[in-house]
């Protein structure tokens, strides 16, 4: 397969992740940096091109709230669940075991040439 | 201005203006954070292509910019593959015509100014052909975006080639040359509505189906043939610098409209609703009403269809009385054939009224 069609495949796999990764990691408060720091940390790395547009379309969703607060003497936006973000991030929880286990299934029965 | 400034100076034009000076803060706080952090681990301030490598992963302003926008487009992916060979064949069509047209004025003589005015008015009639049909197919776009195709119901489609398929999706060649006369003044409408049904049942007659393609094409040179009563130039071409129509055809006119909206209305309805008979009942009706109305003129006007723009000028070798007859004529066979369809189909209803079996033999 050449690169292009790979790289292609891993955003379009990785894009779905990415929002279900972000919700799970807002079950606590985060500002934008420490969010993907703690992301990075865990595996899942995420530029700031991608980060922040996300978190804003998150919040216009309804998904996340966030509020202007001053620490570190710094004024910083933080994220964190709406009470609808909640609960859509645990369906999503349960569809993405649900995948898991197929995608494992069907790629464990199926040997890779 | 630092090399952040500088970033965000052209981030901020591309933004939207409601969250512009909201997103900007946001950004140049968890920017500073980030240098922060990273003077503290580093011990020192950071040099220049430290903090162009730390503005690189914002991302090219005009990209930043747009992840912050909902997708917005005119021609969505559904409907993009329609489109483009739609606009390319219409602008082809337009062009060949104002070609022909410039031809036939050199051919006879005409002075070159008018020549020249009539090429004028080609890339002009490019130009509304372009905007007429994005603008149609925003519109269609439009209205599947918004959920017009949500209530398919696959049960509802008879299975082609069926019997009920067959009887409601029937165009026969007459109804053809009728609606491609209306449309464009003969072959080439009647071509493109012919041509691109994929599929042809085996019993002969130039029976037919409709098709999304035929649909968005009959849109186009609807929409083409209307306009052109209104800007000469789009049928014309070039000959719109000395020709113009007459009084006969805006009297005409209110009929066409009816026409083309008939007919592309039917050709919807038999694509997406085969089972609704009484739409095609009421569109028999109106398709009677408008071929008597179109009789009716043919028989009371006195056929001025095209008149010279300036009738004190010479035209040499150009007869406007020519073009009149080849007006006269083609709305002639369009009545005509929309006579035949109307008999074929009272004779079909009179088989079908002797029982199925006499139907079917």
């Amino acid at each position: 397969m050449a690169p292009d069609q790979f790289d292609t495949l891993r955003l379009e796999l990785r894009r779905g992740c990415l929002v279900l990764a972000v919700l799970a990691q807002l079950r606590t408060e985060h500002y934008g940096y420490t969010l993907k720091k703690d992301l990075a940390d865990r595996g899942m790395e995420i530029d700031e091109g991608t980060l922040y547009p996300l978190l804003r379309r998150l919040e216009t969703q309804g998904l996340l709230v966030s509020e202007w607060r001053e620490e570190d003497k710094r004024n910083k936006r933080f994220y964190r669940l709406s009470p609808t973000g909640k609960t859509v991030l645990n369906e999503l929880l349960n569809e993405w075991q649900n995948i898991n286990t197929a995608v494992s299934r069907i790629a464990g029965s199926r040997s890779v040439a | 201005m630092d090399l952040f400034d500088r970033y965000v100076f052209w981030l901020r034009l591309f933004l939207p203006k409601d969250q512009r000076d909201d997103i900007i803060r946001e950004l140049s706080e968890e920017y500073r954070s980030h240098v922060a952090e990273k003077e503290a681990e580093l011990g020192r301030p950071l040099n220049r292509d430290e903090h162009a490598g730390l503005i690189a992963q914002f991302g090219h302003p005009l990209l930043m910019a747009a992840r912050y926008r909902p997708q917005q487009y005119l021609v969505g992916p559904v409907l993009f593959p329609f489109y483009w060979p739609v606009l390319k064949v219409t602008i082809a069509l337009a062009i060949v015509v104002h070609v022909v047209a410039g031809l036939v004025m050199i051919a006879t003589g005409t002075p070159f100014v008018d020549v020249a005015r009539g090429a004028d008015q080609a890339w002009k009639s490019v130009l509304a052909i372009f905007a007429w049909v994005t603008i149609a197919f925003a519109v269609l776009d439009h209205s599947i975006r918004s959920g017009a195709l949500k209530g398919w119901n696959p049960a509802a489609a008879a299975p082609p080639g069926s019997p009920q398929h067959v009887a409601n999706h029937a165009v026969t060649g007459a109804e053809h040359a009728t609606a491609a006369v209306n449309q464009a003044l003969g072959a080439v409408n009647f071509g493109l509505w012919a041509v691109p049904h994929p599929r042809r049942p085996a019993r002969p007659g130039r029976r037919c189906q409709p098709s999304i393609s035929g649909l968005l094409v009959g849109v186009v040179l609807s929409a083409w043939w209307l306009l052109a009563l209104k800007f000469p130039a789009l049928m014309f071409g070039g000959g719109a610098a000395i020709l113009d129509w007459g009084a006969d055809m805006h009297r005409l006119y209110p009929v066409l409209v009816v026409a083309q909206v008939i007919t592309l209305a039917e050709h919807a309805v038999r694509l997406m609703r085969p089972n609704d008979t009484r739409v095609f009942r009421i569109t028999r009706l109106v398709w009677f009403a408008t071929g008597a109305a179109f009789l009716y003129f043919l028989v009371t006007l006195d056929h001025q269809w095209v008149v010279w723009r300036n009738p004190l000028e010479a035209h040499a070798g150009l007869r406007i009385d020519l073009i009149n007859y080849a007006f006269s004529a083609a709305f002639i066979f369009a009545v005509a054939c929309g006579a035949i369809g109307t008999v074929r189909r009272i004779a079909r209803w009179f088989t079908s009224r002797r029982g199925p079996r006499a139907a079917h033999a």
